[in-house]
């Protein structure tokens, strides 16, 4: 799967430093499950060292979620990576085809 | 579906004990008499504490993944002891476990409850959005108890090694 350009910019700004070039960027692909927001854009190319948690904020901002709604994010259908987990060990154990598939849901998580 | 029947529990909580051998964990599978929901899923580790002035010194900690009766759903029940044998309340459990959480919400999220199996205090995280939350897995997870386990787990540090997601063979 080849690494699209804007995916790349989209992300950048927040994730890059001077040191990490494109090419050490890990591709993840994000889907929806559940009733959450689909995002349009499924491909994205995330610095390797970003957490889990990172990314989890990232779409909750990114649709701009209510606070007491919390994204869930897993892997092959069952299990829920530690949320300090970082991508670059995400994707040597789950990786496939050069991508990290994740999926997503949101729910209240308490109360 | 979110909810799985005492049946399902006991046998993806075998599951889980199977993958956790594999993976050389220390997981055991508990079990007081046959009847539900007399087994469990138990597992200890020593955890550093972060703040206040026993800033670094060891707590052991054992987790239990119990079967709620009312709720249909895991729950995970534990216990934190000092190293010189002390038990943390509930004041010491939320500062030790979620020191960013407002005390109004910490009611709603971890607080002692009775042990379904041992009837013994023992500090739980609510189970009451757990259905809810396991229900939004798309298709249903292959097995909710190692779901459950990882998605609630790190809550009160109770880390599953990623290789765990790899054993979709257990269905």
């Amino acid at each position: 799967m080849a690494e699209t350009p804007e995916s790349q910019a989209a992300l950048s700004t927040s994730s890059s430093t001077p040191a990490d070039k494109d090419g050490s960027k890990i591709c993840i692909l994000l889907n929806a499950t559940g009733n959450v927001p689909i995002i349009k854009k499924r491909t994205w190319t995330v610095d390797p060292n970003k957490t889990v948690s990172w990314i989890q904020k990232f779409i909750h901002k990114f649709l701009k979620l209510d606070a007491s709604e919390q994204i869930f994010l897993y892997v092959n259908q069952t299990f829920a990576p530690a949320p300090d987990q970082i991508i670059k060990n995400l994707y040597e154990c789950h990786g496939t085809n050069g991508k990290l598939v994740l999926y997503y849901c949101k729910n209240q998580a308490w109360g | 579906m979110g909810d799985l029947s005492w049946k399902d529990f006991l046998t993806q909580a075998k599951q889980f004990l199977e993958i956790s051998q594999k993976l050389g964990d220390n997981w055991v599978l508990e079990q007081k008499d046959s009847n539900e929901p007399n087994t469990y899923l138990k597992c200890s580790q020593k955890i550093k504490g972060q703040c206040g002035k026993n800033a670094g010194d060891l707590v052991s900690v054992e987790y239990h993944v119990v079967f709620s009766v009312s709720y249909q759903v895991p729950m995970l029940f534990f216990q934190a002891h000092r190293s010189d044998g002390s038990l943390l309340d509930v004041e010491a459990t939320w500062k030790m476990f979620m020191p960013e959480s407002k005390a109004s919400d910490l009611h709603q999220i971890l607080t002692q409850m009775d042990h379904p199996v041992l009837f013994r205090p023992y500090m739980a995280l609510h189970p009451c959005r757990t259905a809810e939350v396991l229900k939004q897995f798309g298709k249903p997870s292959c097995n909710q108890v190692l779901s459950f386990i990882s998605l609630y787990g790190p809550h009160v540090q109770l880390h599953l090694q990623n290789a765990y997601g790899l054993s979709q063979e257990y269905t």
